[in-house]
């Protein structure tokens, strides 16, 4: 079995790590039925996906990788984020994640606010329905900014210098085969490293 | 603002009514926003009775966010940027959008407070608060035209006109 890239738990971020937010589904209006939405990736973003108002100044991200989005990390971290929207009134479907490289939220250019990725895993709680995350990284409001403002500032950073992975419901047997591929291979090299290891 | 000659002014539909300045001998007369009766009808078919708004699924308005909706896109409807996209966020707040080719305008509207966050070429510019309870039409607009101004041409008040 292929292992799954996990941060140590202070592990700084990389400035190559794609970050994360998690997107879910864009919600609609009851009236709103009739009206057709442009469907470029940049379209299913909203200022509500960076909305943080639960905990005081941190927006959660997460790790998606070493040095960029590594599906192991994805079906990982997957059924966490199905279950956490699943469970908010009212409930939303998860669609995916919108990333961009950490050192873009570091410096994002001039007169784009800045966020400093800080590493933050979650450790598992029962009692309040937590699943461990040990990806999990967050970034602070700046000081003085409501939650709306910071979420406009970060929807317009990860839509300036992002990409959207988006989890598709139906897995086509390209990616059935790849993913195989993908686990026979790093089968391989821990047969190998781990050979020399021993030598 | 659209504008468009069409001689002497004829009344306009009873929807769009707020944004006809009166009656004009000569000249051009305003022609309301193509899109504004589109979103006042969704927002008027999103309110919600009882029933749905127990369901609490994210896409019932209450009476009171619906005529605030109402109220702000028919004052300002000839500043705005735009057609917008409207939703509940998930802190309950009615949330309108509007793309543009420099930028985008979020519009926040929580009770009778609207607020303002422009992103102009990805830069958040100051947020802007206004009170829709006392709000006229026309310091409304006379607010939003700068902000919609930059976002249509990219440019700051400064470079405008130099």
């Amino acid at each position: 079995m292929a292992r799954i890239w996990v941060p140590e738990a202070n592990q700084p971020i990389g400035a190559t790590e794609p970050i994360g937010r998690r997107l879910f589904e864009t919600p609609r209006l009851a009236g709103d039925i009739l009206r057709g939405r442009a469907d470029g990736w940049k379209d299913v973003l909203i200022t509500d996906h960076f909305l943080e108002s639960r905990d005081p100044g941190e927006v959660s991200l997460d790790r998606l990788g070493r040095f960029g989005v590594d599906p192991l990390v994805r079906d990982v971290l997957r059924p966490i984020a199905e279950d956490m929207f699943a469970s908010r009134t009212p409930p939303r479907k998860f669609v995916g994640w919108v990333w961009l490289k950490a050192d873009k939220l570091r410096s994002p250019g001039k007169g784009a606010s800045a966020y400093d990725p800080l590493p933050s895993p979650v450790h598992a709680d029962e009692l309040h329905k937590i699943k461990e995350n040990a990806h999990h990284a967050h970034v602070c409001r700046r000081p003085g900014d409501t939650a709306w403002i910071t979420a406009v500032a970060l929807r317009a950073l990860f839509e300036r210098h992002g990409s959207l992975d988006r989890v598709s419901e139906k897995r086509s047997r390209l990616w059935i085969y790849s993913r195989w591929i993908f686990a026979v291979c790093g089968r391989i090299r821990t047969y190998f490293v781990d050979r020399s290891a021993r030598r | 603002m659209n504008w468009i000659v069409l001689g002497t002014g004829s009344p306009l539909t009873a929807s769009t009514s707020s944004s006809y300045t009166g009656p004009m001998n000569s000249g051009p007369t305003p022609v309301p926003t193509k899109w504004l009766g589109a979103v006042q009808r969704i927002v008027q078919n999103s309110i919600g009775g009882e029933k749905e708004l127990d369901r609490n699924d994210g896409r019932w308005l209450t009476e009171e966010a619906a005529s605030a909706a109402m109220k702000f896109f028919e004052f300002a409807a000839d500043a705005l940027p735009g057609e917008p996209f409207i939703y509940k966020s998930i802190s309950g707040d009615l949330v309108s959008e509007f793309k543009t080719k420099y930028g985008m305008l979020t519009g926040v509207i929580s009770g009778t407070q609207l607020m303002l966050y422009p992103v102009v070429q990805g830069k958040p510019q100051d947020e802007q608060r206004y009170d829709l309870f006392t709000a006229d039409s026309g310091s409304l607009q006379a607010a939003l035209r700068p902000i919609t101004e930059i976002l249509r041409t990219g440019k700051h008040g400064a470079d405008l006109g130099s």
